[in-house]
């Protein structure tokens, strides 16, 4: 009988002991665990605008098809040769890789690195959702699951059951939880249950307020008789702990005795730890401001997610979430999304510098670590009249990190998209299941795991494609 | 004049039909014909369409008739004259743009139309209601519009005013709209909601409608137990209703706007003297004043003597239904004006696809979605389909699954198209920033009928079309199955069930026309509403607008922004108007309550950083920084917290611990005691003591924890809370000293209410 399976039966008993007061019953986490890290890109992000095909006079060829069917993004004509040729030479640098030549944008230097170090899986053609209803198909993704309604959001998410199954927690780095952290009801009663979910938006102040009373009664200060704060404090902590025997796990309000216990139970430990760990001045500026990123809102996470690693064992985290939104590009495609993906593939931006610190605390963290970065669809091939793309459905996935087997997984320009590109309306064939990359991707964290968080009956892959190989053993 | 009407006219009253040309030909000269008298066949719509003259639309054709007739047949028998035929009219600012009369009480509107100083020579006035309205013009200057006050009909009446001025013939049209309609008048319906019983209906009850729909309001204990003691049909048409006031929900002696307008209640709090001087710049109205809307919405939630729930609604319409962001370049006029518009039009009472349409023609929502410079020429189409989706989906909830194919192939690129030369234009700041209405034109849009949601529809400009497609999408299948699911998944219920969701699709599919109140009124007295499996995780906005709105006393404490809402959402990264998912709308309730970081914020405001929740007098600081203080080392205060005007005492007018602390958590919480167990009466009745439970209970031991067993079973300490409970408070003690500590205490309980965990749902019984 499989873990999950026996928890099932035991139900709530065993859930009510996994939260019990102070009680946790998951299994040690070192630093270094192999953990998967899910960058969400919100708004459908056109991965064919971070790596085209190379410019081509060949009107027949793709790379020539492709330029003509972009030219409005670039502010140039789809007759004007010269110009698509030079707005490719202008903001794109070749690269051939795994017997494929393409152009990548030269605001991408980092992940351009990467990708001939061989840490990079561009995997084409994917699909989740066949929809291109924003909402709708990340709830798809999200949930890991093409059977997940149009306005289902009780359910699960897949980095959540994975870490149900590794005995481990999902750690959400954004503002809010996302979906995907959701984590299994196994008690059947709910659509979800947050249990395994760890709120760290602010890393460095993670805690609940406690006013130290036995340090006053230590030194005898009489302060904890007067402060508000530590009237409150201790009030609030009694209330919460004699609450957390009355409260019944089937209850609504339930989560916010969880809230109070993980806090409690992470807060200070995460606290100590991080204290003697300042953030390193790379990082800071990420989200202080200065202009080294467009969003500061994704430099907080890269903070949260590198003070996540420095306390992993604390935390046992082995799924991450993070998320960078905005990539719908109706339109002004150009101006809009490349400075996006330059915050998140840029030297000395934000993967760059979180790799690079992550690598000097403990180069095990590096080598176990695989980003997921995807969106929720793809866009059209053709642009539209307003400089951008609207919506589509294909799209790639990149999977990055040094357990990754680098190269193309599915063709980039495959020559059936030829004809089409140039049609409105059209968009990227999805070939290979999104979930299918996502359970290889798990498989690489315990054997298995993939087909135990998905159900990939009928989930094709296409051929001649071997995502077995997409991670090392 | 030249002599050839009347043939023409013959052949005009003699042919239907024929080609363009013939068409154009044929409305030129009626057109002329009824410029030359009043006694041949008037013009109709679209006659003015096909004689290509711009700016006509199904609610100025009258206006544009009795243009036509003052003049003489050859001011309009040239394409250039009948083109200029707009410029005729201009729109004149009344003082009160639209008026609403309550219970039919007479009103009086002035409006400055001198013109150009020439003098008004003559007036038509078409009053759609005359039995409600008169109206006079007073020389030049002064319009007088005064509902008849009979109380004999219901219904609004739009009176148009064209006005004659002078020998130039220029006219000035003047539209004022007065809605008689008391929300009072309007029948409630159960539609396909079961009514809660009368013996349901109570106190407990009447806090539930108001906390789902109104943070609390703002109305009295005493009326809370008059409306809990009415049947709930009568009682709900009193608590909720579209006016600007209402003063059973929030009664107040403060005189305030009459209007919806957020632009004019900041306009007004950024002179009105109860306002804190320095505070008076969150309610600029400049071109970059980005914190007023946000200001402004809490400030009219929270005044009293406005309406709670008509704010609550435009917070569900601006931040979440038909949501547009401050992040993505809507600017704050236009963001104003949006909101305005779709206040305006729900205080209208209009239909509820009339609403969404209001929404999609405005600045607003172009800028958000950037159609606002989509063009059709040359048979080329220029733009994105961004809101051609959204529309469907976020406005009317029309996904596409009644035919995928057709929706992403037929429907959503002819809808783009629809949304062609509708241009709003982005100006900088120091040129009066973006504008705030859409100038529909016909040069550039694709004015041909276009085919969507498996039907056509027609219209020459992009607002007709916008028009036209809301009067199909709202009768949509899917539309009928998503939107009122919609609607009460927001205000009041998470996870619906299967039956209340067929009753809310049932009773919406019965509205002959589909209005929001009338919706809202039977849901709120439903039985699915007023159901104990029901539960609403409320949303930062939510929760701490209602803790907020029910800290405070009076007008006076708003003035002062004692109690900052906009600086504590802040730290929950959560604001108005710029909602965290853009046009997916603002943080939900179950998104906050899954979120351990909202929750540390909010514990921790309570436990460390109460500010907020603790302060109980306001001084002038001196140029240290510091209240001085009185003889009596006293702080000098000018102003101090009077919980004494709000709590009730006993018949001995005093106030004790034990009624305090259950009228607080009935306050806060509203769950008629379910939740009110011994912990928390407990932590409560210590708190109004002005200690935690530990250090009441035993001073040598502060950190123990005491558990139910302990307070239910060991005597000693029973003994010690009852004698707590019954201990009184000096909220109304001419000492100023206890006064203020007493009413510390009160903060410090409502402090601990609002980090325990039921403040952060709503059960339906």
């Amino acid at each position: 009988m499989q873990r999950r399976e026996f928890i099932k039966l035991s139900g709530a008993t065993a859930l009510f002991l996994a939260f019990g007061v102070g009680t946790s019953l998951h299994a040690a986490t070192s630093i270094g665990a192999r953990t998967v890290v899910n960058i969400m890109l919100d708004g459908g992000p056109d991965f064919k605008h971070l790596i085209v095909p190379p410019f081509s006079s060949d009107a027949n060829s793709y790379g020539a098809a492709y330029w003509r069917a972009r030219a409005s993004i670039f502010r140039t004509t789809a007759g004007d040769s010269a110009k698509l040729r030079q707005a490719y030479r202008d903001n794109y640098d070749e690269v051939t890789f795994d017997g494929v030549r393409f152009g990548i944008l030269k605001s991408c230097a980092w992940l351009k690195n990467e990708i001939r170090k061989g840490n990079v899986a561009v995997v084409s053609n994917v699909v989740a959702s066949t929809n291109r209803d924003h909402y709708h198909s990340k709830l798809i993704l999200e949930s890991g699951s093409l059977r997940t309604g149009p306005n289902t959001t009780e359910v699960s998410g897949w980095g959540g059951r994975s870490v149900g199954e590794l005995d481990a927690n999902a750690v959400a780095v954004t503002r809010g939880v996302r979906l995907v952290c959701n984590g299994e009801d196994l008690s059947g009663r709910k659509g979800y249950d947050n249990t395994r979910v760890i709120s760290n938006f602010d890393s460095r102040d993670m805690g609940l307020y406690n006013y130290d009373t036995q340090a006053d009664l230590d030194s005898g200060s009489r302060s904890y008789k007067w402060s508000v704060q530590a009237l409150m404090s201790r009030s609030l902590k009694s209330y919460y702990q004699a609450k957390a025997n009355e409260i019944p796990e089937q209850s609504p309000y339930r989560k916010f005795i969880k809230h109070e216990q993980k806090l409690r139970q992470f807060g200070e430990r995460v606290g100590a730890r991080l204290k003697a760990r300042p953030v390193p001045s790379a990082i800071t500026a990420l989200y202080q401001g200065g202009n080294t990123l467009k969003s500061t809102y994704f430099g907080q996470q890269i903070r949260n997610l590198y003070d996540s690693f420095v306390t992993q064992d604390i935390l046992a985290m082995r799924f991450a979430s993070m998320e960078y939104t905005g990539w719908d590009s109706h339109r002004d495609q150009h101006r809009k999304i490349e400075p996006m993906f330059s915050d998140i593939f840029g030297t000395s931006k934000g993967l760059h510098t979180l790799v690079s610190h992550l690598d000097a605390y403990n180069k095990a963290i590096t080598n176990n670590t695989v980003f997921v970065i995807s969106g929720e669809f793809g866009r059209q091939l053709k642009s539209n009249g307003d400089h951008g793309t609207d919506h589509g459905r294909g799209n790639s996935v990149l999977v990055i990190g040094k357990s990754v087997n680098g190269g193309f997984y599915g063709d980039p320009f495959p020559s059936d998209e030829t004809a089409r590109l140039e049609i409105k309306n059209e968009d990227i064939h999805g070939k290979t299941s999104m979930f299918q990359v996502y359970a290889r991707v798990l498989n690489w964290q315990q054997s298995g795991l993939g087909s135990q968080v998905f159900d990939l009956s009928n989930q094709p892959v296409e051929a001649g494609v071997n995502l077995s190989a997409l991670l090392k053993a | 004049m030249i002599d050839f009407i009347a043939p023409i006219l013959a052949a005009v009253m003699s042919t239907s039909g024929g080609s363009a040309a013939v068409q154009e030909q044929q409305a030129i000269t009626k057109i002329i014909a009824y410029a030359q008298s009043s006694t041949n066949p008037k013009p109709t719509l679209q006659d003015y369409i096909a004689a290509g003259v711009d700016g006509v639309d199904k609610n100025n054709i009258n206006a544009y008739n009795h243009l036509v007739d003052s003049l003489e047949g050859s001011d309009v028998d040239s394409a250039a004259e009948r083109a200029s035929l707009k410029d005729y009219f201009i729109t004149l600012k009344p003082i009160d743009d639209i008026v609403t009369t309550e219970y039919f009480s007479p009103i009086t509107v002035r409006a400055n139309i001198s013109y150009g100083g020439s003098d008004i020579v003559r007036y038509f006035l078409e009053n759609s209601n005359s039995a409600l309205i008169n109206a006079t013009v007073d020389g030049k200057g002064v319009i007088t519009i005064t509902s008849t006050g009979n109380g004999s009909g219901t219904g609004s009446s739009r009176l148009r005013l064209i006005v004659f001025t002078g020998t130039d013939a220029h006219n000035a049209e003047f539209t004022v709209t007065v809605n008689t309609i008391s929300s009072e008048s309007m029948a409630f319906d159960p539609l396909a909601f079961t009514v809660v019983s009368d013996a349901l209906w109570d106190e407990t009850a009447v806090r539930k409608v108001l906390y789902a729909f109104a943070y609390g309001g703002h109305a009295t204990d005493t009326q809370i137990r008059t409306w809990a003691a009415m049947p709930p049909q009568q009682a709900i048409v009193q608590m909720l209703t579209f006016e600007p006031k209402n003063k059973l929900l929030s009664p107040s002696a403060y005189i305030l706007p009459n209007t919806v307008s957020l632009e004019r209640l900041a306009k007004f709090w950024n002179t009105a003297k109860y306002v804190k001087s320095e505070k008076k710049k969150y309610f600029e109205t400049k071109p970059n004043s980005w914190a007023t809307p946000s200001y402004s919405w809490i400030m009219a939630v929270m005044s009293r003597g406005l309406n709670p729930f008509v704010h609550r609604v435009g917070l569900w319409e601006t931040n979440y239904h038909m949501s547009v962001s401050q992040e993505s370049g809507v600017y704050p006029l236009p963001m104003l004006t949006y909101y305005d518009t779709i206040m305006q039009q729900l205080r209208d009472n209009r239909s509820y696809e009339q609403v969404m349409a209001s929404g999609a023609k405005s600045a607003a929502v172009a800028f958000q979605y950037g159609h606002n410079y989509n063009s059709y020429k040359n048979g080329l189409f220029r733009g994105n389909e961004d809101f051609a989706r959204e529309y469907y989906q976020l406005f009317f909830g029309i996904l596409g699954n009644y035919d995928h194919n057709y929706h992403e192939n037929t429907t959503i690129p002819n809808t783009a198209r629809a949304l062609t030369d509708m241009k709003a234009l982005w100006h900088p700041i120091a040129e009066g920033g973006p504008e705030r209405k859409i100038t529909f034109g016909t040069a550039e849009h694709y004015s041909a009928d276009i085919d969507i949601l498996k039907t056509t529809v027609s219209g020459y400009r992009a607002d007709v079309k916008l028009d036209a497609i809301a009067t199909e999408a709202i009768e949509h299948a899917e539309s009928l199955n998503n939107l009122p699911v919609m609607i009460i998944k927001h205000f009041a219920d998470d996870t619906p069930s299967a039956g209340t969701i067929n009753r809310a699709r049932s009773s919406w599919a019965m509205m002959p026309q589909k209005r929001l109140l009338p919706f809202l009124w039977a849901y709120a007295v439903s039985t699915d509403f007023h159901n104990p499996a029901r539960i609403k995780y409320a949303n930062s906005i939510q929760r701490l607008v209602t803790t907020i709105n029910l800290m405070t006393i009076d007008n006076d404490e708003n003035g002062r922004m004692l109690y900052n809402a906009n600086w504590e959402l802040s730290k929950e990264d959560i604001r108005p108007f710029r909602p965290v998912h853009a046009v997916f709308g603002h943080q939900t309730g179950v998104e906050a309550s899954d979120n351990g970081n909202i929750f540390r914020i909010n514990y921790n405001r309570s436990a460390k950083s109460g500010w907020t929740y603790w302060q109980y007098y306001d001084c002038v600081k001196n140029s240290s920084g510091e209240c001085p203080k009185d003889s009596n080392g006293n702080v000098i205060g000018v102003w101090e917290k009077k919980w004494r005007d709000k709590i009730p005492t006993n018949g001995a007018g005093e106030y004790v611990v034990e009624d305090v602390a259950r009228w607080l958590w009935e306050r806060f919480i509203a769950d008629g005691g379910k939740h009110y167990g011994p912990l928390e009466r407990a932590h409560l009745i210590a708190l109004l003591n002005g200690k935690d439970l530990a250090l009441l209970l035993d001073e040598q031991n502060p950190l123990k924890v005491y558990t139910r067993a302990d307070i239910t079973t060991n005597n000693g300490i029973k003994k010690l809370l009852n004698d707590a409970a019954v201990a009184r408070m000096d909220l109304k003690s001419g000492d100023l000293k206890k006064r203020r500590s007493a009413d510390y205490r009160v903060n410090l309980a409502i402090s601990f209410i609002a980090a325990t965990p039921y403040i952060y749902a709503q059960e339906g019984r």
